[in-house]
């Protein structure tokens, strides 16, 4: 039986989409590759949610299930061919759910989890730990002052980012706090997430895949086209953008 | 080794975006006007005034004594957040758990350490 019109509409993308698509692989521009991966991590998020939901067992936390979503959907923006006129939604959530599952599989050991955990904290600190403006030679007091509180609140800022892409989107049923968080805590860590979208474009989409989805600066160099290097000088750059903004809207509240 | 430098014409052009997209988000009302004092937000704490306020807590600090660079140091983290973030901060549970961390972090990290104490040493 034939589909109707407007089911059939249903089964292929917008032509917005196919026009993305069509850019994306004549250009080859690691950009638009970047804008079609971040165009669909809602729906990796919803698959990384749906499958937490249904876990069997408690050895991975939702953190894991988002990294390995969002590396089938970049594995699926890769593989994916406009032209055989399948939505790209159907064609990547069976690669984002076999993603997930394969890897959860594979994950038995909890020792994985705290490796992941270990290395994301790790390039965090390489990538900050001179964040201040380093003097010449013998500073005055003061500079050295600015310099290792400098230091000391973008640290603060990677800390409270962590774990945030548990924080986003309010109301989600995978919204969670550190069981020790009061109201400031909270508020602060909320306006910060918030904030995030205030970042210039490229600032905030390393922000946003290695905080919220989780992944390795190698893996975000991966998307960017770019070094390893390359994001990890990007990633202190957008803390330090980050605490500007929180400065600018420090009076300023956050409708969440 | 990339060190923000704050006369750096790239940083600059894009702080112009970071406030424009501030603007972009509140005029889409996505941020509103808050509570706090947005003047006293919008000025972090002059070098001068952290350090006057980190010389008055850590005057209450013996150095010297085997843990005393540890107990600075935590002070050195609370008066830098508090001065960032505010002093509300100092009555929220998870507050004490963030400043614990921030101190083993930089304190495990030998580049970061030495200068630190060092600084905390002369204060």
């Amino acid at each position: 039986m034939s589909a109707s019109a407007p089911e059939r509409a249903e089964q292929v993308d917008s032509p917005e989409e196919l026009e993305l698509w069509r850019r994306a692989e004549a250009s080859g521009d690691a950009e638009l590759r970047g804008q079609l991966v971040e165009r669909y991590l809602p729906l990796c998020r919803a698959i990384a949610a749906s499958l937490y939901a249904k876990r069997i067992a408690d050895d991975a936390e939702f953190a894991d299930y988002m990294q390995y979503a969002t590396l089938g959907l970049i594995e699926a923006v890769d593989s994916y061919d406009w032209r055989r006129g399948v939505r790209f939604n159907t064609f990547a959530t069976y690669r984002i759910q076999g993603a997930i599952r394969n890897s959860i599989v594979n994950f038995s050991e909890r020792r994985e989890q705290l490796g992941l955990a270990y290395r994301l904290k790790k390039e965090r600190i390489e990538s900050i730990k001179h964040a201040g403006e380093t003097p010449a030679r013998a500073p005055r007091r003061g500079a050295v002052v600015r310099e290792m509180a400098d230091v000391a609140v973008i640290w603060a800022l990677s800390y409270l980012l962590e774990g945030s892409g548990m924080l986003a989107p309010r109301g989600d049923a995978h919204y969670t706090e550190q069981f020790y968080d009061g109201l400031e805590m909270r508020q602060l860590k909320e306006k910060l997430v918030g904030l995030v979208d205030a970042l210039p474009d490229q600032e905030r989409r390393v922000i946003k895949y290695h905080y919220f989805q989780n992944l390795e600066f190698t893996e975000v160099a991966k998307i960017f086209g770019v070094t390893k290097g390359r994001i990890s000088q990007i990633h202190k750059r957008a803390l330090v953008l980050l605490r500007e903004a929180h400065a600018i809207a420090g009076g300023i509240d956050l409708e969440l | 080794m990339d060190p923000i430098s704050q006369a750096n014409p790239v940083l600059d052009a894009l702080r112009r975006q970071l406030a424009e997209n501030i603007e972009r988000l509140r005029r889409a009302g996505k941020l509103s006007a808050g509570t706090r004092n947005a003047a006293a937000a919008r000025s972090p704490a002059s070098p001068e005034s952290l350090e006057a306020a980190l010389r008055r807590k850590l005057a209450a600090i013996d150095r010297r004594s085997p843990d005393g660079l540890s107990a600075a140091t935590r002070s050195f983290v609370e008066t830098v957040l508090v001065a960032e973030f505010g002093a509300g901060l100092l009555t929220d549970p998870g507050f004490g758990q963030l400043a614990a961390e921030l101190c083993d972090s930089l304190r495990a990290e030998p580049e970061v350490r030495e200068p630190l104490e060092r600084m905390l040493a002369e204060l």
